[in-house]
């Protein structure tokens, strides 16, 4: 199997495999691996095999559809797709809901890219896994006995354990990028109303995003530039232009200043290895020709709290009337985390997004002074599987900030606990300016392999 | 005067007509207080004062 989608894009041009070939070895690893990994709900061996043989007929006969054509993805099962139900990992969601693709599936079909099946979630994106229902826990490739990070858990440790080259994750709170972190891949959630949601169930509607998932910042780029754009099927989709984003991956950061927050002191949970880690980052930064300097995040807490209250408000409205009448069938960690919710008032809601308002203007002074913020993604890496507790996660991760505030926001493997365990450095820009942090992640992937990194299983 | 929790979570959830097991309602009450704070510094934000909420709203569909 390939590493990334670039380079088995590469290779399809030069003849040296077929879209049929990828996407029979991605099948391969799943029938190896999926048990202990958990990463497929439902699989679409038929249809992707059927569109793959036509990506290569297609590519035989002179129609490239670009990077993406005939690329085996994976896709997050809270998006629709035509093959089959939705579920949300859930016994709740009524599976007449959702019928076909969602725009960002459509878009990345129309890519000529080949759609493996539906990834494993936190119920409803969020929560923790519940052995008492009828899913599959998902697992680190790194360590099993570790949780892969979620919600989007079965994009990331798929992408990481070779089951695709990408895929689709949504990012509430961070599912995007606490299983980049956690899995050792790249994971991008672009700014708030670049990428439709349509036919995503909602979790946080003023929070949500879908993103791309892959092992590199480049393969992020590549799908990114067929994810982004208006659609009005989403009332929070953006109409602005989207560009290309491949085309500013030079390598070079010459002229771009970076602010710094390594925010250690913001989580209980900082392992002795992330500051080094973060300092060797800097320094391929600085090398690549970036200035950095050190920042301090404004209204960390506040922000952080911000979204997190927020959208238990907002998804406690979603599931209100199945939450009160069958508790019992929803997982025990996403009824517990969603009945918060009707623990915060109006008032509080409301107030959370005015201090939403202030964060925006505060950080916009900020992004003044610099073109892009690094922080790390996540305190530690991940927690096993049998520890797992919400409030665990919520104490390591350092993403939330950047939902109430909307920024692009991107995690980027930067090694390895002293146990193995991936940590990952998070890059975050301007609204709507993903081609710097896209760029910056490029160059810090031109020369580090942490991306590149592959598990033994 | 700080609202017990051990009254106040479990009448807010009766009130949404949720009914968590025991042990769950236990590990709300316990939550409370920490979110409680949480929500009292959001509107400890002195900017905030005079600010507008990041609301969704079209007059138009």
């Amino acid at each position: 199997m390939y590493l990334t989608i670039t380079e088995a894009a590469a290779a399809l041009r030069a003849g040296d495999t077929t879209s049929v070939a990828l996407t029979e070895a991605a099948y391969a690893a799943a029938d190896a691996h999926d048990e202990t990994l958990g990463v497929y709900l439902s699989r679409f061996d038929e249809t992707a095999l059927a569109a793959a043989a036509k990506a290569d007929a297609e590519l035989a006969g002179g129609t490239d559809r670009g990077p993406l054509h005939g690329i085996p993805l994976g896709v997050k099962d809270i998006i629709t797709t035509e093959e089959g139900e939705t579920t949300a990992q859930s016994l709740i969601l009524d599976r007449s809901w959702g019928v076909g693709d969602a725009p960002v599936v459509a878009r990345l079909r129309a890519a000529g890219a080949v759609i493996t099946g539906k990834t494993t979630t936190m119920e409803y994106a969020i929560g923790t896994p519940d052995p008492d229902k009828p899913f599959p826990i998902p697992r680190n490739p790194w360590n099993t006995r570790h949780y892969p990070g979620g919600s989007s858990s079965g994009t990331g440790n798929g992408v990481a354990a070779g089951l695709f080259l990408g895929g689709l994750g949504t990012d509430t709170g961070g599912s995007i990028r606490y299983p980049a972190t956690s899995c050792g891949i790249t994971g991008l959630k672009q700014t708030f109303g670049r990428v439709p949601k349509a036919g995503c169930v909602p979790l946080g509607y003023s929070y949500d995003h879908i993103g791309p998932m892959a092992r590199s910042a480049e393969d992020c780029a590549a799908m990114l530039t067929v994810l982004a754009g208006h659609d009005a099927r989403d009332a929070t989709s953006v109409d602005r232009p989207v560009g290309d984003y491949t085309s500013g991956l030079t390598g070079s950061l010459a002229g771009m200043r970076i602010g710094i927050d390594m925010l250690l002191d913001r989580s209980p949970m900082t392992v002795p290895e992330l500051q080094p880690a973060l300092e060797a980052a800097v320094a391929e930064l600085t090398a690549a020709g970036a200035e950095v300097v050190e920042v301090r995040l404004p209204l960390y807490d506040e922000l952080t709290s911000a979204t997190m209250i927020g959208l238990a408000a907002e998804a406690y409205a979603y599931h209100q009337p199945d939450l009160g009448s069958r508790w019992a069938d929803y997982g025990a960690g996403t009824r517990t985390a969603v009945a918060t919710g009707a623990l915060v008032s109006a008032g509080d809601y409301v107030q959370a997004q005015r201090v939403r308002r202030v964060g925006q203007r505060q950080v916009a002074a900020l992004f003044a002074d610099v073109d892009l913020i690094l922080t790390p993604t996540s305190a530690c890496g991940a927690p096993e599987v049998d520890k797992l507790t919400l409030g665990h996660i919520i104490d390591a991760l350092h993403t939330p900030y950047w939902n109430a505030l909307g920024n692009p926001a991107m995690s980027v493997p930067m090694g390895f606990t002293h146990d193995g365990l991936p940590l990952g450095l998070q890059i975050v820009g301007r609204p709507f300016d993903e081609a710097a942090v896209l760029a910056a992640g490029f160059a810090y992937q031109q020369s580090t392999s942490w991306h590149l990194q592959v598990p033994a299983l | 005067m700080e609202a017990d929790p051990t009254i106040v979570v479990p009448a807010l959830l009766a009130a949404a007509g949720l009914t968590p097991r025991p042990d769950e309602l236990a590990v709300m009450i316990a939550d409370f207080p920490a979110r409680a704070e949480e929500i009292a510094k959001l509107y400890a934000v002195p900017e905030a004062r005079y600010e507008e909420p990041a609301l969704i709203f079209h007059a138009e569909l």
